[in-house]
């Protein structure tokens, strides 16, 4: 038996399982004579040997659950661009509701002479940024009762919260 | 360099351009070797599919990156082949007792289910459970790099270049690592290379004519 033939024997018993047939059909072919004899049975043997390893078989559900994985990702990758104004809705409402509460009460206290003092803002500003974060619709619907704060010449705490509410 | 005879890169390529149906006959195609890749290397079924799911998720968010430099199957196995060795170290930082593994242990303790005596098929199956044991046993003992070109030669049927490239290793680097690979393991399997047989099967065969098996 030439070389190449045996390359060719061994090759294939790597790339998949023999039939019985061909085995009985290298064993006639073979001779034990052959220098290599026992060599080559054993190289077929060892490549045969791993045909025969039980392959791990995937569950019914494995596919659906990628593609379920891949799904989710995507929707979750998409919220933050394409819906991004409406996913920071809240945020952006708080924060300019603080900007033009600030403003307020500073366009009040300059124009009538009256300043206030830095902890009256501080406290308004901190009672102001907490109910907005429980009550950030009421307050956008309110925007009347702020208004009105306009007209006012003296703001409380509790007149703002009263406004507010 | 480019592959045209590739017949999934062009199903990669449809995935590319946000085909989701391209990308589940992928799926479909690889989930099998991409599991067995994995379980030979982590030796846990359970986890190997969720690694092996991981795999399919991370190469679908890299699709719109993927360039056709290699076989898409190479692609597949780089990426779980990098799964696996994460989870290894994560495994040596953080070891801890599986709790299937406790139950394994003492189903061995106790014995392993031996098949119905009248089935025709029960000697086959005992042969094949020591079989995988033994083989199992012998791929463990084995380095992570030389057991992943290993499995990827023998059971998976890839080429040393394409082993080559998952390693990350040159092509004479891989061929030594799988000869050296291979030698240890004949060593290992010698009784069966040999017999065709385990010495145990012959036993159990005694065994079974005492009992009238």
């Amino acid at each position: 038996m030439i070389r190449k033939d045996i390359n060719k024997i061994i090759e294939l018993s790597r790339e998949r399982e023999l039939t019985p047939e061909e085995l009985e059909e290298i064993n006639s072919v073979l001779t034990s004579d052959y220098d290599h004899f026992e060599e080559l049975i054993e190289e077929i043997k060892f490549n045969q040997l791993w045909h025969k390893l039980e392959k791990p078989k995937p569950s019914e559900t494995f596919k659906d659950s990628v593609i379920a994985s891949i799904l989710r990702n995507d929707i979750n990758d998409i919220k933050p661009d394409s819906n991004w104004f409406f996913y920071h809705t809240r945020k952006i409402a708080a924060l300019a509701a603080c900007i033009v509460l600030v403003v307020l009460i500073a366009f009040v206290s300059l124009n009538k002479n009256r300043t206030l003092k830095t902890t009256e803002i501080a406290k308004s500003i901190v009672s102001v940024s907490a109910v907005l974060q429980y009550r950030l619709p009421e307050v956008i619907t309110d925007l009347d009762s702020i208004k009105k704060i306009n007209n006012d010449i003296v703001v409380t705490d509790k007149e703002l919260l009263e406004a507010l509410r | 360099m480019s592959v045209p005879q590739d017949p999934d890169t062009e199903l990669m390529l449809r995935v590319k351009r946000g085909d989701i149906s391209a990308f589940e006959e992928i799926v479909d195609r690889y989930k099998q070797p991409v599991i067995g890749l994995v379980y030979r290397i982590i030796g846990d079924l359970t986890e190997a599919e969720d690694i092996a799911q991981n795999v399919f998720i991370h190469a679908y968010r890299s699709a719109k990156n993927y360039k056709v430099k290699a076989k898409l199957s190479t692609w597949l196995f780089t990426i779980a082949r990098n799964l696996c060795l994460n989870e290894i170290r994560r495994k040596s930082r953080h070891p801890a007792e599986s709790l299937d593994q406790i139950t394994e242990d003492k189903e061995e303790h106790f014995g392993r289910d031996i098949p119905d005596k009248n089935s025709s098929i029960a000697e086959e199956l005992i042969l094949r459970m020591e079989l995988e044991t033994l083989v199992k046993a012998a791929l463990d003992d084995l380095p992570e790099n030389q057991r992943t070109a290993i499995v990827l030669y023998q059971e998976q049927g890839l080429s040393y270049e394409e082993i080559s490239k998952i390693l990350g290793c040159s092509l004479s680097a891989t061929k030594s690592l799988i000869h050296r690979g291979r030698e240890i393991l004949k060593a290992r399997l010698k009784p069966y290379l040999k017999t065709g047989h385990w010495e145990t099967t012959e036993r159990i065969k005694k065994l079974s004519k005492k009992s009238g098996f």
